[in-house]
């Protein structure tokens, strides 16, 4: 297995929760709460390497029905990885059948959930000089 | 039959630390600089208690250093093995995804598109903006990847006294720096390398600068600061906050300087520059 | 409670070997003594040689030997090592009778390729006396802080010359020397100086 696509996120949060399933009444009309069911949340944020959008952190977010948390990271890396502008190696048939083993996956999906927080220090270290010494615009005619 | 055991990011490392280790060492294991994380503490009772070797948190006491993500403050011996965790050990998939290509590229030491990809970032942003695993020139010949350590832990991999093992499990590879090795990271000749900027950065509990910190949102919206370094953190408060009582010489010493006068650069007008 | 598997005897020996062999390549042009241990273990030049050897093959390698060189293959024979018939084809070679036989087809032994720098010799040479002749070298690359004056044996009056010759970082082929209970190596990394290429003779400084 090799390496990972474009995204090496940070997980920002996974929420774990109950939603109240609510459904309309075929003859009354009326709303009828059925009970509560299992939801999963998560929220990633990553810098990407390329493009335009490496110098501020993404979102991305998925939502599913019951408490899974390696798919709710998956899916919120998904999320931020279908929205990138170029095709990456990582979109390709042979990279994705190679890489959804099923053992292999989950657990390089569970490794988001160890400490990453002095990688995160690392890439907010540039973003804030990024931020503090933004590039200087340069002409598009200077010929120097 | 094979237990299916998924990779979580410590396979290739512990690979490394069960090879090397016995009873008679003493290891060290620890996870963004933290000896007491939950992850760093089951890998250290499971060496311990699969090899019989006796653990410390110590740095200058250990034998056998496993870690993931940091280098320690303190400076290595001759004596000891690092052994750092890779995730991806490819320095060049972010230009050339394809595995063959980037082999070839090695092989006629072809960095060029790594080179153009730090000049996209000058260009862009002003500066480079790879985070941690930021790559490295060893022995003036191969780019490689350092492992996601901060940049503050790069140069401490130069002209090192200490061998080093990087082992990326998932990707079942293996590689090593030898003790005293040239380990560059990559910089134009008037736009340097720079590690992270912590200087301003207090330690809240040991009052200790110009190491590397986490940086821990408080209630009120400000941020505090910690040193990173757990190992390094209980000799400073064992000391005041002059942890050069009771702890060995480190990299960066207690103004921030590097211990190689010269290695890291600075631009003219850096405020950093000595 | 869980069964701990507890090291062996033989184990830790086989283990403390490889750790040896690891220092010693990341030193080069040191003598790295082999540990020593009251546990049974095989002694002696052949000994020592012969620890080396089952640290460091299996049955993937193509292995060369000298001809006539029974004691050793035989002693190794439970490894099903898978033996070259042509120095040039092998991934090692065992010299521990006269290394200086390898001269005549130096030239010929694997450096690897620009893709593949791996697929290349590593010279395994046991130094059939302590007490040959020495050349002095200056030393200097990864592993060596500044530079290292090493005794490096005087196998053949060429020898170093030759592996000066074939090694062109990363290309070039590894040499591990083994005496009675330590091991030197030079990979293909370290630049050997032989500025003064007069040999001496005298006992091997340790």
């Amino acid at each position: 297995m090799r390496g990972y696509g474009p995204v090496h996120p940070t997980v920002n949060e996974i929420r774990l929760s109950h939603a109240d399933l609510i459904v309309k009444h075929p003859v009354t009309g009326a709303d009828i709460h059925l009970g509560p069911i299992r939801m999963s949340q998560g929220e990633v944020v990553s810098t990407f390497s390329e493009k335009q959008m490496a110098n501020k952190l993404n979102l991305g977010f998925c939502a599913t029905f019951g408490w899974n948390e390696i798919k709710v990271i998956a899916g919120s890396m998904l999320d931020m990885a279908m929205d990138l502008p170029e095709p990456h190696a990582s979109q390709t048939e042979e990279y994705v059948l190679y890489h959804t083993e099923s053992v292999e996956s989950s657990g390089f999906c569970i490794h988001y959930k160890l400490p990453h927080y002095v990688t995160f220090n690392s890439t907010v270290d540039n973003l804030r000089r990024v931020a503090q010494n933004p590039p200087k615009q340069t002409s598009t005619h200077e010929t120097t | 039959m094979k237990c299916p055991s998924p990779a979580v990011g410590e396979r290739g490392g512990l690979q490394v630390t069960l090879t090397l280790t016995g009873q008679e060492d003493r290891i060290k294991v620890f996870d963004q600089g933290a000896d007491e994380s939950v992850n760093a503490a089951n890998l250290r009772r499971f060496i311990a208690r699969m090899t019989g070797c006796s653990t410390t948190t110590d740095t200058t006491q250990a034998t056998i250093l496993q870690s993931r993500h940091r280098i320690p403050e303190e400076m290595l011996r001759d004596d000891q093995i690092l052994v750092l965790q890779v995730p991806d050990p490819e320095p060049l998939r972010s230009v050339e995804f394809d595995t063959s290509r980037a082999q070839e590229m090695h092989a006629f030491k072809d960095y060029g598109l790594m080179w153009l990809k730090l000049y996209e970032q000058l260009v862009r942003y002003g500066s480079f903006i790879q985070g941690a695993s930021y790559p490295v020139m060893v022995h003036k010949r191969y780019v490689m990847s350092p492992s996601p350590i901060p940049r503050w832990d790069t140069p401490k991999l130069n002209q090192s006294a200490h061998l080093t093992i990087l082992c990326a499990g998932r990707e079942k590879r293996i590689y090593a720096i030898p003790p005293w090795t040239d380990v560059e990271p990559l910089e134009f000749s008037d736009r340097f390398f720079h590690v992270e900027d912590h200087s301003e950065w207090v330690c809240r509990l040991s009052g200790v600068r110009h190491k590397f910190m986490n940086e821990i949102p408080l209630a009120d919206g400000t941020s505090g600061f910690e040193l990173s370094d757990t190992g390094y953190l209980s000799k400073a408060l064992k000391s005041g906050s002059d942890p050069a009582q009771s702890a060995g010489a480190c990299y960066f010493d207690a103004d921030g300087h590097f211990h190689q006068p010269g290695f890291l650069k600075f631009e003219e007008g850096d405020a950093r520059k000595e | 409670m869980p069964v701990i598997p507890r090291e062996s005897h033989s184990q830790r020996y086989e283990r403390w070997v490889y750790l040896t062999l690891l220092r010693s390549m990341a030193n080069p042009g040191q003598w790295e003594n082999f540990p020593k241990t009251d546990m049974h273990s095989p002694t002696g030049l052949l000994g020592a040689f012969q620890m080396g050897c089952r640290c460091l093959l299996d049955a993937e390698p193509m292995i060369w030997c000298e001809p006539g060189n029974s004691p050793l293959i035989s002693a190794l024979s439970d490894l099903r090592l898978r033996w070259a018939s042509d120095p040039s084809e092998a991934d090692y070679l065992l010299l521990n009778l006269d290394p200086s036989r390898i001269m005549n087809c130096i030239h010929t032994l694997k450096v690897g390729t620009p893709l593949y720098p791996n697929a290349s010799a590593t010279l395994l040479i046991a130094l059939p006396t302590r007490n040959g002749s020495f050349q002095k070298a200056n030393l200097s690359g990864p592993g060596i802080r500044g530079e290292r004056i090493a005794s490096l044996p005087a196998i053949d009056g060429n020898f170093w010359a030759a592996r000066n010759t074939a090694c062109r970082y990363p290309l070039g082929w590894d040499v591990i020397l083994f005496s009675n209970e330590a091991v030197m190596s030079v990979p293909r990394s370290t630049n050997i100086n032989l500025a003064q290429p007069e040999t001496e003779s005298g006992p091997e400084p340790h």
